[in-house]
């Protein structure tokens, strides 16, 4: 019984540390057992509303306007070209809109448009507002 | 391996894991940048230290701005490394000191050991030991100064270094921040409980400092007995200071005493949460989710454990070990730390108390794994049981600290991303090269790191369970 009941309070200690360190281990090369997502594109950070991946893609020297699939199953069921610019007003990330603003996004007149055409929130039209390239379109067909 | 080596061991690697974690994450933007750039506008430690007794007139904490001065002098311009190593390394220290006080001699002891280990890094009260950082965990810093004058405490034999090393660590806790002033308390509920190692002089040294401390606040600090300036739970909801004086403003002993009494019973029972009785609140409205439950059961059931083993111990009077001791220093620490929370509650205030809980919790859970060593019964099975529960709820308990900094990395993260866009336009971007300079070096580290992201894909179960 003692020796039993050492193990009883031992074990799930035990078993605390060595998934903790393991899953501290998975994690440093990208297998997250608690979150599953990695941006693979510029549009996907946005989408995620991943400040640092966004801020990472733009100095490795990706266009911000440019659009990249965003995959199945989060935005939509489908997979959805989408710029960047565009996919952080539909998941109303004003934040997010602010930095790929901030970035030089939405300095071509299309891209701005699709982004201000995707939301109809607020708080994300006025940020993009108030970057609005001078031949840039409001009207959403 | 011996009982002690394997406690150590576990320790160990719970602070690897803990360390690990806190090192993986960005320092942190509010509170914390703004003392960055005022230690390094500060020509040294010294000119901190005493511009703060100068130009603080409601807190006299002048070593938390020295310590920040002192490690931005050594950083070197790496900053991350400098305040985050040293936040682990206080981490590690504590969960280290915490160990070696419970002195593991047989196998009984390590496995109590090892439950104490998860009650202490899983609850509530340990958050704030690790949550945040400005940019020097305090809170923390007090909890490792209050271990270590337990285990001079626990010392077999007097000698003057250990005094000196006593009086020095309530002299630096005390000047960090108010709640230091528990190493006094420490040392002389170790001193009433019979744990002697800091002899009687060192004691009178101690209160020689205490005394000297209260002198310094009449001459350094305004006189403050109103209410807080800042927000604090009441029953089921915030309230801030605009509330606050609409209720209390003719009666802020019923807000004190209120807080105190908040304050021992989250160490308790973990609830309220800064204040707040959240998860009743929730259970009235049909809500309860794990992640309240969790908490609020192994805390509660802890503690009657502790309580059922007082009063067990008291009553058998051939117990000749140290689990009474436990119990009581642990009761003194408790009341003294809730005192000390009068004016807001806050979890993290009642970290010392949080740790000396552990220790009461080792004693207790010692007693029933050495009874079950020497009975068999009925009785003595559910108790094994229940402890062996309450072993496996803390585990999960303290897995949530994972969670907790892994969502606080990515937070922090973003805030370095957003910083100067936001700075900028709110016209606080400084004019000066180096600060700009010093901004630039944090955000980039920050910006470098590569961190999961909690917001998107995570398990439905995670949210569940923890809190982030």
């Amino acid at each position: 019984m003692g020796r039993l009941s050492t193990l009883a309070v031992t074990v799930p200690v035990i078993a605390l540390a060595v998934a903790w360190l393991a899953l501290l281990g998975a994690e440093r090369i990208g297998i997250s057992a608690l979150w599953g997502l990695i941006p693979r594109n510029l549009a996907e950070a946005a989408a995620f509303r991943d400040g640092a991946a966004i801020v990472r893609a733009v100095a490795r020297g990706e266009n911000p306007d440019a659009p990249a699939e965003v995959r199945a199953g989060f935005l939509s069921t489908e997979p959805l070209a989408l710029t960047p610019l565009e996919a952080a007003a539909r998941v109303s990330g004003e934040e997010v809109v602010r930095l790929l603003l901030d970035l030089g996004a939405g300095r071509d007149a299309a891209a701005w448009t699709r982004a201000w055409c995707s939301t109809g929130a607020d708080a994300v039209r006025a940020e993009l507002s108030a970057a609005r390239p001078a031949d840039a379109a409001t009207e959403c067909r | 391996m011996t009982p002690r080596t394997a406690a150590f061991t576990l320790a160990s690697l719970l602070a690897l894991a803990l360390a690990s974690d806190l090192l993986w994450m960005p320092v942190q933007v509010s509170d914390s940048l703004d003392e960055i750039i005022d230690a390094r506008a500060s020509p040294s430690a010294w000119a901190s230290f005493t511009e703060s007794l100068r130009s603080d007139d409601n807190h006299l904490r002048p070593l938390r701005v020295a310590q920040t001065k002192v490690l931005y002098d050594l950083a070197a311009g790496h900053y991350w490394l400098a305040y985050r190593g040293f936040h682990a390394a206080l981490l590690v220290t504590a969960v280290l000191l915490f160990t070696a006080a419970l002195r593991v001699s047989t196998a009984t002891d390590a496995a109590a050991a090892a439950l104490a280990l998860v009650v202490f890094i899983g609850s509530r009260t340990f958050r704030g030991n690790i949550e945040e950082a400005f940019p020097v965990n305090h809170f923390l810093e007090v909890v490792v100064l209050c271990l270590l004058t337990l285990n001079l405490a626990r010392s077999s034999r007097q000698a003057w270094w250990l005094d000196a090393a006593a009086v020095f660590a309530l002299a630096a806790a005390a000047l960090t921040l108010e709640s230091g002033l528990l190493v006094w308390v420490v040392a002389s509920g170790a001193w009433l409980v019979g744990w002697r190692g800091i002899s009687r002089w060192g004691l009178v040294a101690m209160t020689a400092v205490l005394t000297a401390y209260v002198v310094l606040r009449l001459i350094y600090v305004a006189s403050g007995t109103g209410l807080p300036d800042r927000s604090t739970g009441f029953g089921f909801t915030m309230l801030d200071p605009a509330d606050l004086q609409q209720r209390f403003g003719d009666r802020a002993l019923v807000l004190y005493a209120y807080n105190v009494a908040a304050s021992a019973l989250a160490v308790l029972f973990a609830e309220p949460r800064n204040g707040v009785f959240i998860a009743t609140r929730t259970l009235m409205s049909n809500e309860l989710e794990p992640w309240l439950v969790i908490p609020v059961v192994t805390s509660a059931v802890t503690t009657l454990l502790i309580v059922c083993t007082a009063a067990h111990t008291v009553r058998r009077s051939d117990v000749r070990d140290d689990t009474i001791r436990w119990i009581v220093l642990s009761t003194i620490v408790l009341v003294a730390n809730a005192v000390v929370s009068y004016s807001y509650t806050k979890d993290e205030i009642t970290g010392v108390a949080g740790a000396f809980y552990a220790l009461a919790a080792f004693a207790a859970v010692r007693v029933v794994l050495n009874t079950a060593t020497m009975t068999r019964s009925a009785a003595t099975a559910t108790a094994v049981t229940i402890v062996a529960l309450l072993s496996i709820g803390w585990s999960v308990r303290a897995a949530g600290m994972h969670y907790l900094l892994r969502a606080q990395a990515f937070r922090h993260q973003n805030d370095w991303v957003r910083l100067p866009g936001m700075w900028q336009r709110s016209g606080r971007w400084p004019d000066d090269a180096a600060a700009q300079q010093l901004i630039t070096t944090l955000r980039e580290a920050a910006v470098d790191m590569d961190l999961p992201n909690p917001r998107v894909g995570e398990r439905w179960w995670v949210a569940r369970i923890w809190e982030d």
